[in-house]
């Protein structure tokens, strides 16, 4: 008693220090103003970032690193060859990883394609790099370099046929088709031709060869996929633009695509990053990854930082039907495949036998696909 | 009292004169530095490819309406129809001009038509600097696609505080301090299509390379 009467003046001020501490402690940890600036100005893309598991039917079996600072675009050659472009070359690694070659190239590539068991050089690479093409033996002797027409061209992506070239200039907004030699033989996409054909809002303009002989373009600012005739004509168009999982998403979209063993189209978008498959005709089938899957947070969506602008996934596939996705990010190609695990809720089309009769396509697709245990054999 | 130095008039005087001059000659001094430094002084600044578009833009700056504003980079933008930064989600979808379909909160972004092209219409994204808070919403949104809206300091309202209130706010370190006589910043690939487009003679892309902060 005596010794709180001698020291009252001394206890009563470290008593309000000791309150005025924890008050201020506890207005700085709650940050009003922090709270409410997050709370006012957020997108919530909850919605869009959730993939129904039942839509997905693919799984990652398999991740192979790539040994170069940055990748741009991938392809599958014969024996299912990876081909990376990247930095100022074209990595070519077997199917189950082992790197077998790198090529240099003059320029930096920003596309590479390889000729298939039809062309007349099975296993020449084609590489767009710059506003040329450099075009390779199998085993990387250089055959010569074509120009294309405009020099301000942003060369996207090249598909090669048989007896075929055709090359996407983004900057253009043209598809290019040479012959062989790399001589110019015709344009898709001319503004002559009665206004443009192709809307590209950015560099991402991707193109495949498909069945039968009919060239895919994606059309990114229309929001679909086109078929064409070598010779331009188009046949087909579809995809339907929005934020539902069957439609592309945003202003410009697939980014990317492939065409699968039996023509089913895989295809990849940017912004909401997803990859799904579609019949050769636009009919939704399956999601392959969703964001989450391709390691991209929901917190990261509509971030303005390139890093997270670089989410953005070129994907090829082989003759076993595998997805080969190249993560620019993570420096690697990650494999997917078809799971095999029976799925409730997708509502699998039973198989009209007449369907492949009326169109050769998707008889080629379920004669490939019979070889290989997928959910399609169960129709 | 024998011990104490004494000090007549003349030494008086000249200690005085001594101490006046080390005055003046800091005074003067100080007043040249004052000036070389009113002459460079440094300005607030954001690094567009820093920014994550948090939204404490509009809420801290110590004026009322925030002196951070949004701007279009037009050689980036895709002038969609579907414009991301432009519409919600659901807008997206509907193509409502609706307030509520809208990202913006203060409709500060203007949607003009272009033209019509193969079926396709292009659109032009303007900003309204007076209705613009700086919130970022559309930055974010743009962000999802080609990234052309981003974030500037107005040097015209700025008022250059010793201490920013939204440098210290800002969780990504994207406030720099640049020269007042190139106060605004490109983003990075906005950079190089001008200097791409530079180099091909292109006067108005050199004119804004020359009048911005290009160091990478």
């Amino acid at each position: 008693m005596r010794f709180l009467n001698e020291h009252r003046g001394m206890l009563v001020t470290a008593v309000i220090a000791i309150a005025v501490g924890i008050a201020s402690y506890a207005v700085v940890s709650s940050d009003p103003l922090a709270q409410r600036s997050r709370g006012s100005f957020t997108i919530d893309y909850s919605s869009v970032y959730e993939v129904d598991s039942d839509l997905i039917q693919f799984r990652q079996t398999e991740e192979i690193k790539v040994q170069m600072d940055e990748v741009r675009g991938i392809c599958v050659g014969p024996a299912d060859k990876l081909y990376i472009a990247g930095d100022q070359a074209v990595a070519v690694y077997s199917q189950d990883g082992v790197e077998l070659a790198t090529i240099r190239t003059d320029g930096e590539p920003s596309c590479v394609a390889i000729g298939n068991d039809q062309h007349v050089s099975p296993g020449r690479i084609y590489v767009g790099a710059g506003d040329r093409i450099e075009v390779f033996e199998p085993d990387g002797s250089r055959v010569g370099t074509w120009s294309v027409p405009d020099d301000n061209a942003i060369l996207a992506s090249i598909a090669v046929a048989a007896n075929d070239v055709f090359v996407a200039d983004a900057a253009n907004r043209v598809v290019l088709r040479f012959d062989l030699a790399g001589k110019l033989v015709s344009v898709i996409g001319k503004p002559d031709d009665g206004g443009r054909t192709f809307n590209v809002p950015n560099t991402y303009f991707d193109i495949a060869i498909g069945s039968e002989g009919r060239l895919h373009v994606a059309n990114p600012g229309a929001l679909r996929i086109e078929t064409y005739t070598f010779d331009g004509a188009m046949e087909v168009r579809w995809g339907e633009p929005g934020a539902a999982i069957d439609r592309f998403f945003g202003c410009c979209n697939p980014s990317y695509f492939a065409v699968l063993p039996g023509g089913e189209i895989v295809t990849s978008e940017k912004g909401i990053p997803r990859i799904k498959v579609y019949s050769e005709f636009g009919e939704f089938r399956s999601v392959v990854a969703g964001p989450s899957m391709l390691g991209v947070a929901q917190s990261e969506l509509g971030d303005p930082r390139a890093v997270q602008a670089e989410a953005v996934f070129d994907v090829a596939t082989d003759s076993r039907g595998r997805i080969l996705v190249l993560d620019p990010r993570r420096k690697s190609v990650r494999v997917f495949e078809r799971s095999i695990v029976e799925k409730s809720g997708i509502g699998f089309q039973p198989v009209n036998p007449e369907m492949w009769d009326r169109l050769p396509a998707c008889r080629l697709a379920h004669d490939r696909l019979e070889a290989y245990p997928t959910v399609w054999d169960r129709g | 009292m024998n011990g104490e130095k004494q000090t007549d008039r003349r030494g008086f005087l000249a200690d005085g004169a001594r101490v006046a001059g080390v005055v003046s000659a800091g005074v003067l001094g100080g007043f040249l530095a004052g000036r070389r430094g009113q002459a460079e002084e440094n300005r607030w600044q954001i690094d567009p490819d820093k920014c994550v578009g948090c939204g404490n833009c509009a809420t801290h700056c110590v004026l009322d309406e925030s002196a951070v504003k949004c701007v279009q980079c037009f050689d980036m933008c895709g002038f969609c129809n579907r414009c991301t930064g432009y519409y919600t989600l659901d807008g997206l979808d509907s193509r409502d001009t609706a307030a509520e379909d809208l990202l913006c909160p203060t409709e500060a972004i203007i949607r003009t038509f272009v033209e019509g092209k193969a079926g396709q219409n292009f659109y032009e994204y303007t900003i309204d600097t007076d209705a613009c808070i700086g919130c970022a919403l559309c930055v974010k949104g743009c962000a999802l696609m080609n990234g052309s809206l981003y974030l500037q300091v107005m040097q015209d309202r700025c008022v250059n505080c010793n201490e920013c209130a939204i440098a210290v706010a800002c969780p990504s370190d994207a406030f720099v301090n640049v020269s007042s006589d190139k106060p605004y910043r490109l983003k990075r690939v906005a950079l190089g299509v001008m200097r791409q487009k530079a180099g091909k003679a292109d006067k108005a892309a050199q004119k804004l390379i020359d009048q911005v902060q290009a160091d990478e």
